[in-house]
């Protein structure tokens, strides 16, 4: 191009035509950059500045304030760090430079983001819900665990069973547990377990290490086979500060490979003793009421009505006698009260008696129906009567009536 | 006295921490507590036959090329 005055551009019409093109290319616009940090500075406005660098380059970084909100951890130079962002042109100093939004610690750069990313997409298709978490049986027959055989892990577990010494019945699936193949054996393993009839709670586990290490436990074909178990699952990976997506998922999370072991039969010996506690409280409880109720019994058999049982119609024997005493009395007072009237009776009767009068030369008259003649009207003439005296009768027949006050016919 | 079919570890303990509970309240004629003491006997039988039905037996699966080969005692394979 030959120099002509009119296709002279000025400064800040390449500046910006060059900040054109960075806004327009895709990569620039959303990438990750992994380097060293150096130049760190932290302006008092709250904006970082700082380099990344390799061994060849260095790239420009600013971070403002509201974005490096977000970091959780100290920023400072020598650190190997990954930076998502975009690239675009500072027009002042005519460099290019990375405006950085989210920064991570290297090494788990990409793992990081995609952690996140599948833990965010778990959690919204709900397979951390508390809804889908089965409990934990209170005696596990047997237990699966998943994991290497070789590993620090099963070693604290089983001396975690050792020292409980409780007849508890483990099936070890082996399984890698760092690797591209480890995922799809800890699947192997937990499907497995699930094709068996015979166990009742599955522990997933490995000890610590680093993200990369346990990054199978991190992968979303182990959280689906974890949350499709039939058989409830515990978690039990790394140390504790280590959280993967299977402890996301499982039924529950134990902090290392040991807790996961005592979660599985510490329960069980919580159990014995509740049992125990429950029996003993049984026992003595009934022992007591048994007791008490003998002791009422006895209280109301010590009863002086049950020791002298006599008693009870001694009193009333005493009051029949009283009663036929006076029964008798009574009789006698009354009969001979009786024999007195009857003597007077009898005296009057005798003064009474027609007889004595009779004796006198009275005599009764009885009408032809034998009834004493006591009127005048009884009788008529011509009737037959019959005369009583006192020492035999006569008959004779009536000639004539004469009424008192002067004659009847 | 009772249906023991649908009964469960779970199920079993709950029953019985009632009666003990019950018991312990007093209240009950004498023949009713009886009546739940020997459920409550019936129940702690009940769950210590299950609490000892497993021994302890530690295995290891035995995998040959992807295949199941055999299980055996863990100790015996990896034991030191």
């Amino acid at each position: 191009m030959e120099y002509n005055i009119d296709n002279i551009y000025s400064v800040s019409q390449i500046s910006s035509y060059l900040e054109a093109l960075f806004n327009t290319d895709k990569v620039l616009q959303d990438l990750w950059v992994k380097g060293e940090v150096s130049n760190f500075y932290q302006a008092n406005s709250g904006h970082m500045y700082f380099t990344i660098k390799d061994e060849d380059a260095q790239l420009k970084t600013v971070m403002f304030r509201y974005k490096s909100k977000n970091i959780n951890f100290e920023l400072e130079d020598g650190m190997e760090i990954a930076v998502h962002g975009y690239i675009n042109v500072y027009k002042v100093r005519g460099e290019y430079q990375l405006y950085a939004d989210k920064i991570v610690p290297e090494g788990k750069g990409t793992l990081y983001e995609a952690f996140e990313k599948l833990k965010k997409q778990l959690k919204e298709e709900g397979l951390f819900k508390e809804e889908h978490k089965s409990s934990i049986p209170t005696i596990p027959k047997k237990i699966g665990i998943v994991t290497s055989p070789t590993g620090a892990a099963i070693r604290d577990m089983l001396s975690v069973v050792d020292r409980r010494f409780k007849n508890v019945s483990i099936l070890i699936v082996p399984s890698l547990v760092q690797g591209d193949k480890a995922a799809d054996q800890l699947v192997e393993g937990i499907n497995y377990l699930n094709s068996r009839d015979d166990i009742d709670l599955i522990i997933v586990s490995r000890g610590g290490g680093s993200i990369e290490d346990l990054w199978p436990f991190n992968e979303e074909k182990v959280a689906r086979a974890i949350f499709s178990s039939n058989i409830p699952v515990i978690s039990g990976v790394g140390h504790e500060t280590d959280f993967t997506i299977a402890d996301f998922v499982a039924d529950l999370r134990a902090p290392t490979p040991s807790a996961a072991a005592e979660l599985a039969i510490g329960n069980r010996e919580e159990i014995e003793n509740h049992l125990d506690n429950l029996t003993r409280r049984l026992l003595h409880n009934q022992k007591a009421r048994l007791k008490s109720a003998k002791d009422s019994l006895n209280s109301i058999a010590n009863r002086r009505i049950f020791k002298k049982p006599e008693e009870l119609f001694i009193n009333k024997m005493q009051r029949l006698d009283e009663l036929s005493r006076e029964l008798k009395w009574n009789m006698e007072k009354k009969l001979s009260k009786s024999k007195e009237r009857f003597i007077i009776l009898n005296s009057k009767m005798d003064t009474l008696s027609p007889l004595k009068t009779i004796k006198r030369g009275y005599s009764i008259t009885y009408d032809q129906e034998d009834n004493p003649v006591t009127d005048i009207k009884q009788v008529k003439k011509g009737d037959k009567v019959k005369t009583t005296i006192i020492n035999g009768s006569f008959l004779s027949s009536v000639e004539q009536i004469e009424k008192d006050g002067g004659l009847d016919e | 006295m009772s249906d023991n079919k649908d009964l469960t570890f779970e199920k079993a303990m709950e029953e019985l921490e009632e009666i003990v509970q019950q018991l312990e309240e007093g209240g009950l004629p004498l023949e009713a507590s009886l009546d739940k003491f020997s459920r409550g006997i019936e129940l702690i039988k009940y769950c210590n036959d299950k609490l000892s039905e497993t021994e302890k037996k530690i295995e290891v699966l035995i995998k040959e090329d992807e295949e199941i080969k055999d299980i055996v005692p863990f100790e015996e394979e990896f034991g030191e």
